[in-house]
């Protein structure tokens, strides 16, 4: 008989031990055993087919660990930089590297008792709702935190590198991010496969509170293979004046599902969201957001943009809450998509629920096709037709690409963007 | 250079050419003139390998057949158009741009590429004929600019490629008489005994400093009357109709 994987992976949940919040992963394991995967007539997922993730049995875990080395020479930006390495779903000490003035990070069973941790963790996560959030927070025994204090501002940027390993293993990855009053950090996020990595999948995890007036960025960078799964939930939290800048961009991946839930909780705060996925093959990518104002005078601004192209299928859906007392509301969204061709497919979905009456919120979603106008013009001037096409591309890429700060990360994305984009030529 | 014969060309079964013949040879300047819709742009968009039209007759470039080229072929081997209505490429900067073009260009003659340095060098004394600031050339394609300035633009790629036959589609339409000084000045340098032009305009001012060694009318998708350069200034003064009224059978 078939094992049932929601089975499989309760009894996996029952035998484990050393839970850092015992009360709190039960009750999650509970309920995502209560929901169980979502299918199609789940509306947040039914354009997500996510079979492949539903019928399997993960393994639990594998123990390859890669060297210093090895992760240094496949991210060159990590050289001299402060990062961590999260393998298989904990942390590799031994290949991370944490100078001095890098900001505050530990594990989060060394890390519970901590008051910010026992106030944060898991407050923000909508884990009774979420299956993928509630397996998460199930096994979620070796997260991350990094901790800002008040007043800190961290110039130089902080990696966590998610890596996916083994065949067939699911990996639990949790991170808390707590910035004090006025502190400053950037995270950066890059999610890729292993050297022993085959159909393998990362199920993320992330909560992040911002204290009155500080500012996070939220870098994310999506290159698994293109057979391995990734669920990424992440909750923001910002009191007032604070600002919130995420940028993801999704290249690899055979399913990818971002949910990023962000709610302004304070008056003043600015959230931003940018996002750039691109399709090819079999891909599904969806990036589903929610921008909840909670408090007036705040500010949100989305732009979303994905090439997609072979059989490829693309989700937008952004979801915008604007809550009664939140006036002089400013909401912004935007999302475009460039079809590559005919069995490609885009679903882009503003949702907006508007509870306040002084309110300027726009949203616009766009489906189109390559520019055959400014093809032409490119190869009138001697440039090959693929070579334009790719640079045609590229552009319509730009303006997220160009939301990240300049240096080595960021050419590192554009390099990476570039020969994704090679591939998905129609 | 250039040898057009009984060339036919349409669009979803409207025929726009209708058997157009024209021969330039190397080192002359062709102006082509005619009203508004005769098929001018088509001509030149036929001429720079633009797809969606149907074409027949005979295209030659420098002694070999170019109908079947693409677009980039047809540059390569030294081709350039000078758009009516330049297109603007948010993204794209033209510096960027060019240096890949010009490098494919150079590919394509068996040429080395031109490094980094090489190509500021060159753009920089191409910048400096059309008086383009630099900064122009690292905005976007034509993104934002004035009419004129896109123009302008135009003339800057076609200096910076070098090509052996330069169309130029109403380039002094939209510029002040300072920008046409300019731009006629940057043609003037360009001009050479390997080098031909087919201007096309509706003004004879742009005569005035770029002068032709023929001018011909373009007419119904036809050349139907052509001469020296006095005949530009007999248009000017007469406009069509009397060639309208030529053309018909007595
Ligand atoms: N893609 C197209 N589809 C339909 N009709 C077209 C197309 N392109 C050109 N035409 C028609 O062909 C005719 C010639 O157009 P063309 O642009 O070549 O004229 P022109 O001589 O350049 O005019 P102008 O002086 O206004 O620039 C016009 O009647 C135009 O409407
Ligand atoms: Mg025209």
């Amino acid at each position: 008989m078939k094992t049932d994987p929601i089975k499989e992976y309760k009894s996996r949940f029952e035998a484990g031990n050393g839970k850092p919040f015992p009360a709190l992963q039960a009750e999650a394991m509970d309920t995502f055993v209560r929901l169980g995967f979502p299918g199609k007539h789940n509306e947040e997922w039914r354009y997500t087919p996510i079979r492949p993730i539903r019928e399997r049995v993960f393994a639990a875990g594998h123990d390859t660990r890669s060297s210093k080395q090895e992760v240094q020479q496949r991210f060159p930006f990590l050289e001299g930089a402060a990062y961590a390495v999260m393998e298989n779903g904990s942390w590799n000490r031994e290949a991370s590297s944490l100078p001095e003035d890098a900001p505050r990070m530990s594990g989060i069973s060394e890390a519970k008792d901590h008051p910010g941790v026992q106030a944060h963790f898991g407050k923000y996560a909508d884990t009774h709702i979420d299956p993928f959030a509630a397996w998460n927070t199930a096994f979620a025994d070796a997260g991350l935190v990094i901790e800002i204090p008040d007043g800190q501002r961290i110039d130089t940027p902080v990696y966590v590198v998610l890596l996916d390993q083994g065949p067939g293993a699911v990996a639990h990855n949790r991170l808390l991010v707590m910035a004090g009053h006025n502190a400053a950090c950037s995270i950066r996020l890059i999610t890729a496969s292993g050297t022993v990595a085959d159909q393998s999948l990362l199920n993320t995890t992330s909560e992040v509170v911002l204290g009155e007036g500080a500012k996070v960025e939220w870098d994310v960078l999506q290159m698994q293979d293109e057979n391995a799964f990734q669920v990424a939930n992440t909750y923001v939290f910002q009191h007032g004046r604070s600002v919130f800048t995420s940028r993801t961009v999704t290249t690899g991946g055979r399913i990818v599902r971002n949910k990023l839930h962000i709610r302004a909780a304070g008056e003043h705060c600015e959230s931003n969201m940018y996002g750039l996925y691109l399709g090819s093959g079999d891909q599904v990518i969806d990036n589903h957001t929610g921008m909840f104002h909670a408090s007036p005078r705040c500010l949100s601004n989305q732009l979303y943009k994905g090439l997609v192209g072979d059989r490829a299928q693309a989700v937008f859906n952004g979801r915008i809450v604007v809550e009664r007392d939140a006036q002089q509301t400013n909401a912004y969204q935007s999302s475009k998509n460039l079809l590559m061709g005919p069995d490609a497919a885009v679903t882009a979905k503003p949702q907006l629920e508007i509870f306040a009456d002084d309110v300027r919120c726009t949203h616009g979603a766009t489906t189109g096709q390559l520019d055959d106008a400014a093809l032409f013009y490119l190869r009138s001037r001697g440039l090959p037709r693929d070579e334009a096409v790719s640079m045609l591309n590229l552009a319509f890429a730009f303006d997220v690409l160009e939301s990240f700060n300049e240096g080595p990360f960021r050419s590192f994305i554009e390099e990476t963007v570039r020969a994704r984009l090679k591939e998905i030529r129609i | 250079m250039l040898d057009i014969q009984n060339l036919v060309a349409g669009v979803e079964g409207k025929q726009i050419l209708n058997g157009l013949s024209l021969r330039v040879k190397p080192g002359e300047v062709h102006a082509i003139m005619g009203p508004n819709g005769s098929g001018k742009s088509t001509l030149a968009g036929v001429l720079a390998g633009k797809e969606g039209y149907e074409v027949s007759g005979s295209l030659m470039f420098d002694g070999k057949d170019m109908a079947e080229w693409s677009p980039e072929e047809r540059a390569q081997a030294g081709l350039f158009l000078a758009f009516q209505y330049p297109v603007e490429i948010p993204g794209v900067s033209t510096a960027n741009f060019l240096k890949e073009a010009l490098n494919a260009i150079r590919k394509a003659r068996g040429e080395e590429p031109v490094d980094s340095k090489q190509f500021l060098q060159l753009m920089k004394s191409k910048l400096a004929l059309v008086e383009m600031d630099k900064e122009m050339a690292r905005r976007s394609v034509n993104e934002g600019f004035s009419g004129g300035e896109k123009k302008r633009n135009e003339i800057f790629q076609m200096a910076m490629l070098e090509p052996k036959l330069c169309v130029m589609d109403e380039t002094d339409s939209g510029l002040d008489i300072d920008a046409l000084k300019i731009v006629a000045r940057g043609v003037n340098s360009l001009r050479g005994e390997q080098r031909s032009f087919v201007i096309i305009t509706h003004y004879q001012r742009l005569l005035d400093y770029i002068v032709p060694d023929h001018v011909h009318v373009l007419y119904d998708g036809r050349i139907v009357k052509s001469g020296g350069k006095e005949l530009a200034l007999e248009l000017e003064e007469k406009g069509y109709d009397w060639i309208r009224d030529d053309k018909q059978p007595a």
